[in-house]
């Protein structure tokens, strides 16, 4: 006998047969059982027992189907809901506006959807089918969920969701900005909630401006999947002043300043600017580097030089934008 | 052809894709979610009611419910466990209606003689065979109540996970422990070393 109670490890003991044990529970069960003989007697039984029984179910081949679909066709007792489709065209709008209390309780982040326990398992399958680069599968089931429940208080949620993923698929782009307007139009609060909405919508009107085919963000990914600094230097240049210039320069700071630490990251940045040929694209890429870091107190003395010479730079726009930045950081100037 | 072979357009679909589109009434996905969950259902069935002709037809009340009732599912909500909650619960029924007297004699027509010694005899070295093991078994779990026989089956039988079982039957984890703990001790004692050596 030990000073741990017998019973109830023994009560945790049938937990443990089936591994459903919390990890403290494990603990303490071992624990208690590398000193107490009589319940490790009792636990070798448990397993005995359990091993001997029989763990699955004697199969049988049949197939319900043809009976299941006689009764239901004999039936006929389920309708159709079109009153709540019809309703739920005048009603979408207000309902969109209540699906945003469920919103407020999930993080909105770009690159990851939080997906907090109480979330609906539709919108946990639709994750996982995101990570897995199901795009088209995660976008069957949200889709199907608003054809059918247009007026449910996760509409708006589904929506989004839908949009984020038919942007992050980067197979169409025109799908991707037909879901965002959507968004915008059926659920303004919530398209305006997360900037990073109002950004791509924006980013999409722009490329669709450009050509109908959005080759431009296809030029763009093609750029940033290769990590080619050419490449991404080209579409800055010929689309200055641009979202997407500005999302070129990201592309182009993240691909050279993957995995280095604080201390590297100047001498890369100084490196990448030099690569850039094209003068105007060099300043935008020296501005994008500059805006990237202001925030890191590490940085601030590469922060400014930069400012400093953007300002000095040719490029009217950029340079008052450099001013205006210098001004921040160092007040008293 | 076989199940195996059978490939709709529906096939890939999940299981909450497919309850939705039932809800606009597409009786070809109701298809898929019935080749999908029979055999499952009807392997819980046939646990809790310890009998094949009631377990068929617990299965097929249930499915046939599932389509009648598919618009009180929420998309919120798993559709699996939504099923299983189904199928369970017409399981109970089914037993429930079913003949007492019929039960209590397949009960006694199936504990052979033959049964009675390999189960009696301490020394014996004879394996039962799977179909009087299989009958043993079921005896012993109608002498836990339903609630404990839900939760072992899923647990045991088709290992299911404790937040699933919790779903399916609309109670917390630590319902299920407590159900799953008392059925095991129930159990052992019903069928296991405790009372006989039946090993």
């Amino acid at each position: 006998m030990t000073t741990e109670n017998c019973d109830t490890i023994q009560e945790m003991m049938s937990q443990r047969l089936y591994e459903t044990l919390e990890q403290p529970e494990e603990i303490r069960v071992s624990e208690h059982l590398s000193r107490c003989t009589e319940c490790t007697g009792e636990w070798e039984k448990m397993q005995a027992w359990v091993d001997t029984m029989p763990n699955e179910t004697p199969h049988t081949q049949f197939d319900l189907w043809p009976s299941v679909r006689s009764s239901i066709t004999e039936q006929k007792t389920f309708t159709f809901p079109w009153k709540r489709l019809v309703v739920s065209g005048v009603m979408g709008f207000g309902v969109g506006m209540v699906g945003l209390g469920l919103l407020s309780r999930i993080s909105t982040q770009d690159t990851t959807v939080q997906v907090a326990e109480e979330i609906p398992t539709i919108f946990e399958k639709a994750e996982e089918y995101r990570t897995q680069l199901h795009y088209q599968k995660a976008r069957e089931l949200l889709g199907g969920f608003l054809e059918v429940h247009p007026d449910s208080p996760d509409s708006g949620k589904a929506q989004m969701i839908l949009a984020r993923i038919s942007f992050e698929d980067l197979e169409n782009f025109k799908l991707a900005h037909g879901e965002y307007e959507l968004l915008q139009k059926r659920y303004p609060q919530e398209f305006a909630r997360n900037a990073q909405h109002v950004y791509r919508l924006n980013l999409l009107d722009e490329a669709q401006s450009q050509d109908s085919g959005y080759t431009v963000l296809e030029r763009l990914n093609r750029a940033r999947e290769s990590s080619s600094i050419i490449d991404l230097e080209r579409v800055v240049a010929d689309f200055p002043g641009t979202f997407m210039a500005d999302e070129a320069v990201m592309a182009m700071v993240e691909s050279v300043s993957d995995g280095l630490n604080e201390d590297e990251i100047q001498t890369a940045m100084n490196s990448l600017v030099a690569q850039c040929t094209h003068p105007v694209a060099q300043t935008y890429v020296q501005l994008g580097v500059a805006n990237h870091y202001q925030n890191q107190a590490s940085h601030t003395d590469m922060v400014i030089g930069l400012y400093e010479t953007v300002a000095q730079s040719e490029v009217p726009e950029l340079a008052l934008q450099a001013r205006e930045q210098l001004a921040k950081h160092i007040p008293s100037e | 052809m076989t199940l195996d072979d059978t490939h709709t357009p529906y096939s890939d679909r999940a299981d909450e894709a497919l309850a939705m589109a039932c809800q606009s009434g597409d009786s070809n996905a109701f298809e898929e979610i019935v080749y999908r969950y029979q055999h499952l259902m009807y392997r819980v069935a046939f646990r809790m009611t310890s009998n094949q002709e009631d377990a068929m037809d617990a299965t097929q009340d249930a499915l046939v419910k599932a389509w009648q009732n598919i618009q009180k599912w929420k998309p919120t909500h798993s559709f699996r466990s939504w099923l299983l909650r189904l199928t369970a619960n017409q399981a109970v029924d089914q037993a429930r209606k079913s003949n007492r007297k019929r039960q209590k004699e397949v009960a006694v027509d199936s504990w052979t003689p033959e049964m009675e010694a390999a189960g009696s005899d301490a020394e014996s070295k004879v394996t039962p065979d799977s179909a009087q093991f299989e009958q043993r078994l079921n005896l012993a779990l109608q002498r836990v109540s339903d609630m404990q026989r839900k939760v072992f089956i899923m647990r045991h039988f088709e290992q299911l996970s404790l937040k699933e079982i919790s779903d399916v039957l609309e109670c917390t984890t630590g319902s299920v422990k407590v159900h799953l703990h008392r059925a095991v001790k129930k159990l052992r004692k019903e069928f296991g070393p405790e009372t006989q050596d039946w090993r």
